[in-house]
């Protein structure tokens, strides 16, 4: 018997194409949810929720994925259905940033990760990504084996609410999304001015609606004597004996602590600093766990100052903070002069060896946390226990 | 999700078909119809054609596709990208693939059929792969251009916020920091890492606000005790952008772009709406209405908080162009309509600020163990009225 194979390999014209792309795809998710979020959202719609832009994420609870639209200045939240049970990443994913730049029909580097977000009551990993050639923007996913997917924006339960500015203002960047107890937070910068307004979105989100203005600028004070505007970097919303608070980073770096419950609509924001991470960082992403009987706060930080004064292997590294630490009204000094050769201290202040060139973190339960890291110069995804 | 499509021109799109005929042939019996493949990736979806399947083999939505049928980006080294997510569809013996995004316009893909992978297609035929690039329909790659820089002048205080920067075109963002730079011409030194990183654009993506880092100009802030002012009093300074960087298109810059300026004294000062001087357009022309700030403002600012209301009563803004000259130090309007005779008035959002950050509410930094000073609501408006008279020859 004799096996005979032709090739015949024709290469040639042809037509004209145009191209639809709605999207639908076993590898996306189905827009169906299992269990929905509707005493959190109102007013649902049903489609495609038009991003002009996509940034930074946050996860509320069922399933409810929140998405800074920085260029339309409004918060969208999405009932992605994806509420569990928990499948954790079961292993590293080496170079992630090359399997999702692939599936965006890009080379490796033609990508940026904008942010992360991990849905704690399924492990699932949500990225906001950006393709840098037509600024196409999208949100991935990855799930516990390692896979990359495409969240199908075409169909989805959504509302959209508004962050309003004042007249002919913009909102150029939205530094931060996060679901709190009875409410959203947002925070929105503008390029014209040195400071961020801090938008509460009452529950249930309605769409159309538009977001309160919980204050109108937000404000520094270094020493206890320079008082002067500056933009909220990131935050996390924290609970502390039945108060309401923000913990957030300016862009200069200090630590500070708000209180909600008793800020009315329009009314500015003062934080004192209360802890110092040194010069040169820009906080990325916080959030707070428990360990212990104690809660602490993450925080991971972008030095921009690494080449010229390096302070760990990585311009990328974090800390971890004791919460109870924030109730000081002093700033802490020391914190300043932040030693990472010194694995603790200055007074509950850590660095988190573990964050060493982590470029986003977010929690997974008060053992574990999401990283995306850096390495070689490309990005990994993996589980990291928490301290 | 956002995207527009994109179309593939005849004579740069690829059709390739590759037909992979095997031919068992034993002794003394006739050979069945040979399995054929073609891989058509002219146009999307693109899409995988089997024929002459045996008796029993079937194609289906079940079978693993994503492991069969792959899209992948090909570099200009020739290396391939993990593969394009997308959705797989069968009908008979076709199964189609549909990128989940638009293919990029002007690069290679390719598409690789692997029988192996589908159960049943094991051992029928063999791989295929073949490679395409997709039309270049962009338009035309010119190199962009800095438009403008503001402030305008060239002598700006020492403790001087941010630039306004206008581009041709949208630029290619994200890391874009490293393609700045400023330059001490009065020591011959480059200044270490002078600005903030964050990036914010306009709306329209081709403005970008350039912040230095106000970490380094703020009073007692970790960054100015540790590394000091940016500036330096009397220091001669050029920010420059690297022609490296690219528009979205790709496309660098046609050579350096840069701006020099003096540092003059710092200024903690705010601006004060009282000492500006107006300069009064005659009714009937359409001259514009000028008033000379005393200083340079901020260049966006003043666009957005300062306006003229009038004929008083009526309070509603006058339509017309604004524009800033003589450095940014004198705003004018002129009026879309040629004006009438009647009172007017400036107003002045109180956020207005100089190029220190010192605003019409408030200094910049406030010394909060000081006494007095008086701080303005930030909604409030300062009013500057005039009056334009009537003058014979206007109607």
């Amino acid at each position: 018997m004799k096996n005979v194979t032709l090739t015949v390999l024709t290469v040639g014209l042809l037509a004209l194409l145009v191209s639809t792309y709605p999207g639908n795809s076993e590898s996306s998710h189905a827009a169906a949810p299992k269990k929905a979020a509707p005493k959190y959202i109102d007013n649902v719609q049903l489609g495609n929720p038009g991003f002009k832009r996509i940034g930074r994420l946050g996860f509320g609870p069922d399933g409810l994925l929140l998405v800074a639209d920085p260029a339309a200045a409004a918060v969208v939240a999405i009932d992605t259905g994806d509420t569990g049970p928990v499948r954790k990443l079961a292993k590293k994913v080496t170079n992630v940033d090359e399997l999702i730049a692939g599936a965006m029909g890009a080379e490796p580097g033609g990508v940026e990760i904008i942010d992360m977000a991990v849905n704690r009551q399924s492990g699932m990993i949500y990225l906001s990504v950006q393709r840098k050639q037509d600024t196409l923007y999208a949100i991935l996913t990855v799930n516990a084996d390692g896979k990359v997917s495409v969240f199908n924006l075409e169909k989805v339960k959504y509302v959209t609410v508004s962050l309003p500015v004042s007249e002919g203002a913009t909102i150029s960047n939205i530094t931060g999304v996060e679901f709190s107890k009875n409410r959203v937070l947002a925070a929105g910068q503008c390029s014209e001015e040195f400071s961020s307004k801090i938008y509460s979105l009452p529950l249930p989100l309605t769409h159309g609606s538009a977001a309160d203005v919980y204050s109108t600028e937000t404000y520094h004070v270094a020493h206890g004597r320079w008082e002067t505007k500056a933009p909220i970097q990131s935050f996390v919303p924290y609970e502390e004996k039945g108060k309401s608070y923000i913990v957030g980073s300016f862009s200069c770096t200090p630590i500070a602590k708000f209180p909600l419950d008793d800020l009315k609509s329009g009314s500015k924001v003062k934080g004192t600093s209360v802890v110092e991470l040194g010069s040169g960082n820009r906080p990325v992403d916080m959030f707070t766990y428990k360990k212990d009987g104690k809660q602490w706060l993450i925080t991971n930080t972008d030095r921009f100052h690494h080449q010229k004064r390096p302070l760990g292997p990585s311009r990328y590294w974090g800390v971890r903070v004791d919460m109870s630490y924030l109730s000081s009204d002093k700033t802490n000094e020391e914190a300043a002069r932040r030693d990472t050769t010194s694995k603790s201290g200055p007074d509950g202040i850590e660095v988190v060896e573990q964050l060493f060139f982590a470029k986003h973190v977010d929690k997974l339960s008060d053992t574990e946390m999401v990283i995306l890291r850096v390495n070689k110069g490309h990005l990994d995804l993996e589980i990291s226990p928490l301290p | 999700m956002i995207s527009s499509p994109i179309r593939l021109t005849p004579n740069r799109a690829v059709l390739a078909r590759s037909l992979l005929l095997l031919c068992l042939v034993p002794a003394c019996t006739r050979a069945p119809p040979a399995v054929t493949a073609t891989l058509d990736v002219g146009q999307v979806p693109l899409r995988l054609q089997l024929q002459n399947l045996p008796r029993g083999v079937t194609l289906h939505d079940g079978q693993p596709w994503q492991e069969g049928l792959r899209l992948h980006h090909v570099n200009a080294d020739g290396q391939l990208a993990p593969p394009v997510a997308g959705s797989y569809h069968v009908e008979g013996t076709s199964v189609e693939f549909r990128p989940a995004f638009p293919l990029l316009p002007g690069h290679d893909y390719q598409c690789q059929f692997d029988p192996s992978a589908i159960p049943g297609l094991a051992g029928l035929t063999g791989p295929l792969e073949v490679q395409f690039r997709t039309e270049d329909n962009r338009e035309p790659r010119t190199h962009p251009e800095v438009i403008t820089i503001h402030p305008s002048g060239d002598l700006l205080p020492a403790n001087h916020l941010k630039f306004y920067i206008y581009f041709s075109e949208p630029m290619l963002q994200g890391d874009i920091f490293g393609f700045f730079s400023l330059f001490d011409r009065t020591t011959g030194t480059p200044v270490p890492r002078p600005f903030r990183h964050t990036e914010l654009w306009s709306s329209d993506e081709r403005r970008l606000t350039l912040w230095f880092h106000p970490g380094r100009q703020k009073t007692g802030v970790n960054l100015n005790v540790e590394l000091g002012a940016i500036l330096q009093e009397g220091h001669e300074y050029e920010l420059r952008i690297n022609p490296e960087w690219t528009s979205r298109k790709g496309v660098p810059f046609a050579g350096p772009t840069s701006k020099s300026f003096r540092a003059g004294p710092p200024d903690r000062l705010q601006p004060d709406p009282e000492s500006w001087l107006l300069e009064l357009p005659t009714a009937g022309s359409s001259t514009p209405l000028r008033c000379d700030m005393q200083e340079p403002l901020d260049w966006a600012l003043a666009h957005r908080l300062v306006q003229v209301e009038g004929p008083l009563p009526g309070s509603s803004p006058l339509a017309g162009e604004i524009m800033l000259v003589a450095d940014d130090r004198v705003w004018q309007l002129t009026p879309a309509e040629p004006w009438r005779a009647g009172d007017y008035r400036l107003a002045v959002g109180v956020l207005l600020e100089d190029l220190a950050g010192n605003s019409v509410a408030r200094p910049f930094e406030v010394d909060v163990t000081a006494t007095g000073g008086q701080e303005l609501d930030s909604d409030s408006l300062h009013y500057i009225h005039f009056t334009i008279p009537a003058s014979p020859e206007a109607p």
